[in-house]
């Protein structure tokens, strides 16, 4: 899209692909492309620096206990479901 | 590339069809329903532990609180143990489990939908979603169409440190369109494998990959400080 | 996590460039990459499903990054536009004529190259007062500000649009990102010379060479 150098990347078109490109679901030539991009753009650079800090911090959202209620309330399903087969 | 399902056991058969991979029950799991089957609780709360928050919040797309949610999940629970004598193993248990759930939720969703018509929220699956409100310069621009019109402004270790982050998080989480809000919950919250969000919500790798693009994008715009009502 | 393999003995290699960020991390992957000790290559790096990656000496510009490293690759090695690949790798000695002081002047000498395109169409499209302002400008944040007072001028676009190039080449330089001065540097030659399909290239060409000669790049390859 760049009209000065065919072969790069706008900074509109690398930031539609960041997902794939932390998957490794890109084919061969459009990661090089995003990686060279990235060399010669600090401010790509710093999107996709914020883009995977992004996704790290999602990951904290995860809680960690189930309140006793609950399993105990499972439980009796459990429980009620194999006496009745 | 296999990847494990449920309970991270290896997988028995993992067959590539032109339309994709269709995964089938891995031995692990055959294991686990064969023991729930038989009445063992340990492997039931074992099950409950690793997938009740995530229904929990796949629930949440379809009805108007968390609490209606976590009551369609304990119901859906109960569909799933009923149907388990049934369950032939043709698909991922966790995949099933979902299927389940997600009936649940929708049955229980048309008598207590969200105010908001899931028409109207769908729409927003457009290409307003796309771009980081930094913005782009122009198609005409002189030397760098498509390229920053002004660059992200770099984030400090403080701007994600604090509870305040979490909390933007998670609202921007609560006001994606349902299915967005679905991949991203599963993939980034709950660290399901791609293959796993696909049969559970029964899309495609490319279509999944796209909504979870869709909402990182917005959950960043949020966190960088910009406002996202979906307009464009 | 890449695994360390023995030595490769007789088997063929070839000697190629890589660049790495600060303390031998790969710039994309992040793994760090084992160093060279007690006079012996740093452990081959191999990875179980994706090549590792270096760059003959044309393909420099393309990766700029703190370290560059002299490395050895396995046989046989893969050939792409602006890297080889091959299947593994290993670091064999650090270029250390190539350090910060190196990537700042790199980006200082890209910028260069701009200003005296700019210099160059401001005088042919008449500017004369311009052209001698932007010549005696010094250091890279003056000159940034004095060429992107004369971007603007819309009657003389390709002059102007070189101007713009050096204001932003000398900024990106004034910063420390080389790689970017560097390769606005390159469209800069692009503009001032629409008909000529090779200026990128050929910019991209004395680039190469600067690095090599100021790395003490010896051509191994």
């Amino acid at each position: 899209m760049s009209a000065a150098r065919p072969q790069d990347l706008a900074c509109r078109e690398l930031v539609e692909l960041l997902t794939e490109f932390l998957e490794n679901a890109l084919e061969e030539r459009t990661r090089t492309q995003v990686e060279q991009h990235l060399v010669l753009c600090p401010g790509c650079t710093e999107y996709l620096r914020q883009f995977r800090a992004t996704i790290g911090a999602t990951r904290k959202l995860a809680e960690e206990d189930l309140t006793e209620a609950v399993k105990e309330k499972l439980l009796d399903a459990f429980r009620h479901w194999r006496q009745g087969s | 590339m296999p990847a494990a399902v449920s309970s991270g056991g290896s997988f028995e058969g993992f067959t590539g069809a032109p339309g994709g991979v269709v995964a089938l029950l891995s031995a692990a799991d055959r294991e686990l329903v064969d023991r729930l089957r038989a009445g063992d609780e340990r492997t039931f709360l074992g099950l409950v532990e690793k997938n009740h928050r995530a229904m929990v919040r796949a629930a949440m797309g379809y009805v108007a609180s968390e609490a209606i949610a976590e009551e369609v999940v304990q119901e859906a629970w109960v569909g799933i143990l009923q149907g388990l004598d049934k369950f032939e193993g043709r698909c991922p248990l966790r995949a099933w489990m979902f299927r389940i759930l997600v009936n649940c939720a929708k049955m229980r969703g048309g008598r207590e939908a969200r105010s908001v018509p899931f028409s109207a929220l769908e729409r927003e699956d457009g290409e307003g979603d796309r771009r980081p409100v930094e913005g782009f310069r122009p198609p005409d621009d002189p030397r760098w169409p498509g390229h920053w019109a002004q660059a992200p402004e770099r984030w400090t270790d403080e701007r994600l440190a604090d509870a305040q982050a979490l909390a933007r998080i998670r609202t921007e989480i609560e006001k994606l369109p349902p299915n967005q809000r679905q991949v991203i919950t599963l993939r980034d919250i709950e660290d399901w494998e791609s293959v796993e969000v696909c049969e559970a919500l029964g899309i495609s790798e490319a279509n999944q990959r796209v909504l979870l693009h869709r909402a990182r994008t917005r959950v960043r715009q949020a966190l960088a400080g910009w406002a996202t009502e979906g307009t464009p | 996590m890449p695994s360390a393999t023995g030595d490769r003995g007789a088997e063929p290699t070839m000697r190629a460039w890589k660049f790495l960020a600060a303390g031998r991390v790969a710039p994309f992957g992040g793994h760090t990459w084992p160093g060279p000790a007690a006079g012996e290559p740093g452990a081959w790096v191999r990875f179980p499903e994706r090549e590792v990656f270096a760059c003959r000496a044309d393909d420099l510009p393309w990766w700029i990054a703190a370290e560059l490293w002299e490395v050895e690759l396995e046989q046989p090695a893969r050939t792409l536009e602006t890297q080889v690949a091959a299947a593994a790798g290993r670091l064999v000695r650090r270029m250390t004529g190539w350090d910060d002081g190196a990537v700042h002047a790199y980006g200082v000498a890209c910028a260069e190259r701009a200003r005296a395109l700019a210099v160059e169409a401001l005088s042919r499209d008449g500017r004369t007062e311009e052209a001698v302002a932007l010549a005696r400008a010094r250091g890279m944040l003056e000159l940034c500000r004095v060429a992107r007072g004369f971007a603007g001028d819309a009657r003389n676009r390709r002059s102007s649009n070189l101007a713009g190039y050096l204001a932003e080449s000398s900024m990106r330089a004034s910063e420390g990102f080389a790689a970017a001065a560097a390769n606005i540097a390159a469209n800069a030659a692009v503009a001032a010379r629409p008909d000529d399909p090779g200026a990128f290239h050929r910019e991209r060409q004395w680039q190469a060479r600067w690095i090599a000669q100021r790395a003490g790049l010896v051509p191994a390859v």
